[in-house]
């Protein structure tokens, strides 16, 4: 018979006694929707890491001061704050340009299923490049609203949760980014038929 | 009046955005689609919007590249980074800040205790010989009597400096000095002492308190100036 893994709520409590362990296996468990938050929010793989590694210190050096009721909102809430704190350390000391052209090793994360045929491969490939770099002109409140309820699926009050912000500022910070990314999207050519794009 | 476009469509991008994710009422949802029904530019619209969070939707989920579990030693190391920033933060604008503040808070804090008194023996004398003197002159005055040379110095209406409380001591022990403006009938109290004319050491000490006051201050602006200077670098070029 095979075992059911832990509660958050358990894990949570003993890492609230200090126990490194059970916090590991919270970080095991959400690394990949912080991680994943962090680089679209950043769009550097390196920029990434760094965020999701300071999420987690952050998150057990305050764990004793989570009441509830959920972790993984509070969670990416404090991802969502490194993200932030990693953008601006990045801007004012910018070893790499954070609207550089990607490198191929970047772009190489966005590809989709390969089970798509060549063509509507290398369409998907561009859509998703072309989002990515549209996500990256967002503000940083509009970009963690539209990432949290469009690419991680969220409902709008997990994303209020997740924010620490009522309904009304989730609703107008989504529709706002979403309606940047549209006008963006309308430049690049990216949601026009294929006849009426604007030749560069 | 309401604008020609708003009353052609009443449906802003946060309603149609609002209708994708099914966050509409649903009186609202069905008055947007009798809209929609006529409205070839607010259809394209919120097809834009479909295209848009389908696209963020279809994006893939991009493997975390290695584990992120923590390290006793991380979690130590970071310890002693807190204590690191604790420093920094003393050292930076934000402790010159504070420490301009507490130095300024001080210095006023002296320069009060001293004008009221600062708890010297003396000044409770003078305040006790004022007030009895002022006790004494009251009947005089509420009986309309003429005031006399020797009683017009002595109702002081308020608390004086410190730096006339010398001054003022010496005439409430009774020997008032004949000012032209005592021997004048309409009496009122002279004015304050210039620095540096009467109370010499009190005032000298008073002035150079000041000086510090002003210095500590001064330091403090420049400091939070500072400050906000750094933040608003550091958030200007922040944003997007």
């Amino acid at each position: 018979m095979q075992a059911t893994a832990p509660e958050d709520s358990r894990l949570v409590a003993l890492s609230q006694e200090g126990d490194l362990a059970a916090f590991n296996a919270l970080v095991e468990r959400y690394q990949g929707q912080v991680y994943n938050l962090c680089w679209r929010m950043l769009g550097r793989r390196e920029a990434a890491e760094d965020a999701t590694q300071e999420a987690f210190l952050a998150a057990y050096r305050n764990i004793r001061r989570f009441r509830g009721p959920g972790f993984r909102a509070w969670l990416l809430r404090i991802a969502a704050n490194a993200a932030t704190d990693e953008l601006r350390r990045r801007r004012r000391r910018p070893q790499v340009s954070l609207e550089a052209p990607f490198s191929s090793a970047e772009t190489a994360l966005d590809l989709p299923d390969p089970s798509a045929g060549p063509e509507e491969w290398a369409l998907r490939s561009e859509r998703a490049r072309c989002i990515q770099a549209a996500l990256l002109i967002l503000p940083p409140d509009q970009r963690v609203a539209v990432i949290l309820a469009d690419v991680q699926g969220m409902s709008y009050e997990e994303v209020g949760q997740a924010m620490g912000s009522s309904l009304g500022t989730v609703k107008s910070r989504i529709s706002r980014g979403r309606g940047r990314l549209r006008r963006y999207l309308l430049e690049q050519g990216e949601l026009s038929p294929p006849g009426q794009r604007p030749t560069q | 009046m309401r604008n020609p476009f708003v009353r052609r469509h009443p449906f802003g991008e946060e309603e149609l955005s609002a209708y994708l994710d099914g966050r509409l009422s649903p009186a609202e949802s069905t008055r947007l689609e009798n809209h929609l029904a006529s409205c070839e530019p607010c259809r394209r619209h919120l097809e834009e919007l479909r295209a848009v969070t389908e696209g963020l939707r279809a994006l893939p989920s991009v493997p975390a590249p290695r584990s992120f579990a923590l390290r006793p030693e991380q979690v130590e190391a970071r310890r002693s980074q807190t204590l690191a920033g604790l420093g920094a933060w003393a050292f930076g604008p934000t402790g010159a800040a504070a420490a301009a503040l507490l130095v300024f808070l001080v210095l006023v804090g002296v320069d009060l205790g001293t004008l009221g008194g600062g708890g010297a023996p003396e000044s409770a004398e003078n305040r006790q010989a004022v007030q009895e003197s002022y006790n004494a002159e009251m009947p005089a005055l509420s009986a309309a009597a003429p005031p006399t040379a020797a009683a017009a110095p002595a109702p002081t209406p308020a608390p004086a400096p410190a730096g006339r409380a010398a001054a003022d001591e010496q005439k409430e022990v009774g020997t008032p000095e004949p000012t032209a403006e005592a021997a004048t009938p309409t009496e009122v109290p002279p004015p304050a002492a210039p620095p540096g004319t009467a109370g010499e050491g009190g005032d000298t000490g008073r002035w150079v308190l000041r000086g510090f006051q002003g210095a500590a201050g001064a330091a403090f602006l420049a400091a939070m100036v500072a400050l906000v200077w750094q933040r608003r670098r550091g958030r200007g070029v922040g944003r997007t």
